[in-house]
């Protein structure tokens, strides 16, 4: 009995898991005679394969019944993903894709797991303007596809509708119809793609643009810095070099004077330790303030940075 | 006398309008990778392309590409390979209404690998 429970318990268990991992579809759609009353949905794995007609796209089928109501479960994941529904005529394979005319045979839809997605088709309408709702992401879809129809429709129309859109695969999507975007626009995509994740299989080209795209910038940057660095480095040389120059224009008297003033002696104390006059160590300080075009002692730490320790030890 | 002449300069005028390029092609275990050129003159009203393909076996691409190489709406392709390794037929049908914004050699182009079936296509250019 216990072993009956547990089973219960495991089975219980699985059929709630896959149920989470399903969304649902249902419609009602009205065909003439000349179509056959099945529907087949299609997962698209890129929209490379949005007009790729194949028998291992389809997921799931079913038939419509004599009311043109049909209704399944079909597997979806956590992330959103787009899907064809999709008639058939009598007598056309299952995998047939009729485009552009009065006929198209097809409408896509988004969906994630638990998505409850519900189609209505009225009579004379074509299958691609029929309703399709359940989510926002749809809706956002079919405004996408009505601006697409618009020859007239720019790059900046595709991505304020990616901008808007709370679908980051209606926001893809929308993106993928732009071209030849100006750096405004540019710019523009790379914050909205910057609000999506970046593993997603859909548009994996258009996050592939971007990075290309900036990665010039990121070189430009980079020369630049580099420029900058050795323009820096190249100034500080020849400072240094001019510096040594002039340096090497004191007396070995007047480098030691400047030795021990930089190890924060005084003139007095400068006198002491060389066992000189006062008055000879101030005119040693105002030849090498000279040499060394400075005014003041404040002025000689800026050489003792150059110069480095080594003289001033020497000194 | 009169009547034929008109008859025969309408003719002409009306082929001076529209230049309509038809073709179909029996697919057997094909491979193939094909371009038609399709000439627009500037100011063309349309390019319309009418395709239908029964692919038994095999996979088969179509698609139209502007004189700069970009792909212009429409096309589709098919392939008959199922999950479990086997095959299914499969049929694509195209009705395309393109106008043509920029104007030189456009191409209809098909790429067909180890493909069985019938290609049937129709390319009309309404010139100004």
């Amino acid at each position: 009995m216990r072993r009956h429970k547990l089973l219960l318990g495991i089975l219980l268990l699985i059929t709630a898991c896959s149920y989470g991992q399903q969304a649902k579809l249902s419609g009602h759609v009205i065909l003439d005679t000349s179509w056959a009353r099945k529907f087949y949905v299609s997962r698209l794995p890129g929209f490379d394969q949005m007009f790729t007609a194949s028998r291992a796209l389809i997921i799931v089928e079913g038939d419509i019944d004599t009311a043109g109501n049909f209704s399944i479960n079909f597997p979806a994941g956590k992330n959103e993903a787009l899907y064809r529904l999709h008639f058939i005529r009598k007598g056309d394979p299952a995998s047939t894709l009729i485009i552009g005319s009065r006929d198209v045979n097809h409408v896509f839809f988004i969906a994630k797991q638990a998505d409850e997605i519900h189609f209505k088709k009225q009579q004379g309408q074509p299958v691609s303007q029929s309703d399709i709702s359940g989510s926002k992401a749809n809706s956002e879809l079919n405004a996408l596809f009505k601006l697409a129809e618009d020859d007239t429709a720019g790059n900046n129309a595709f991505i304020s509708i990616a901008d808007k859109s709370t679908s980051p695969l209606a926001g893809l999507l929308a993106i993928s119809h732009a071209a030849g975007l100006n750096d405004k626009q540019k710019e523009w995509v790379h914050d909205i793609l910057a609000r999506y994740n970046q593993h997603t299989a859909y548009g994996a080209h258009i996050f592939q643009e971007y990075t290309i795209s900036n990665e010039w910038k990121l070189y430009v940057a980079g020369g630049i810095l580099f420029v900058i660095a050795l323009a820096i480095y190249g100034y500080r040389f020849y400072k240094r070099k001019a510096v040594l120059r002039i340096w090497r224009e004191l007396s070995q008297r007047e480098m030691d004077i400047v030795g021990l003033i930089l190890s924060g002696k005084s003139n007095k104390e400068v006198a002491l330790t060389l066992n000189i006059e006062l008055s000879t160590v101030k005119t040693h300080v105002n030849n090498i303030y000279a040499k060394l075009g400075v005014s003041n002692r404040k002025d000689l730490d800026i050489y003792k940075d150059l110069i480095g320790p080594s003289h001033a030890k020497r000194a | 006398m009169k009547k034929l002449l008109f008859f025969l300069l309408s003719l002409a005028a009306f082929q001076a309008k529209a230049q309509v390029i038809k073709g179909s092609i029996d697919l057997k275990d094909s491979t193939i990778t094909r371009s038609i050129p399709v000439e627009v003159a500037a100011g063309a009203k349309s390019i319309k392309f009418t395709v239908k393909v029964y692919l038994a076996l095999g996979e088969l691409s179509v698609s139209l590409t502007d004189p700069n190489g970009k792909k212009a709406s429409g096309g589709f392709s098919l392939d008959t390979r199922t999950k479990g390794g086997g095959n299914a037929p499969s049929k694509g049908e195209l009705s395309a209404d393109e106008t043509p914004k920029i104007p030189g050699t456009w191409k209809f182009n098909i790429k067909a690998k180890d493909a069985n079936g019938t290609f049937n296509y129709k390319i009309e250019v309404v010139e100004p």
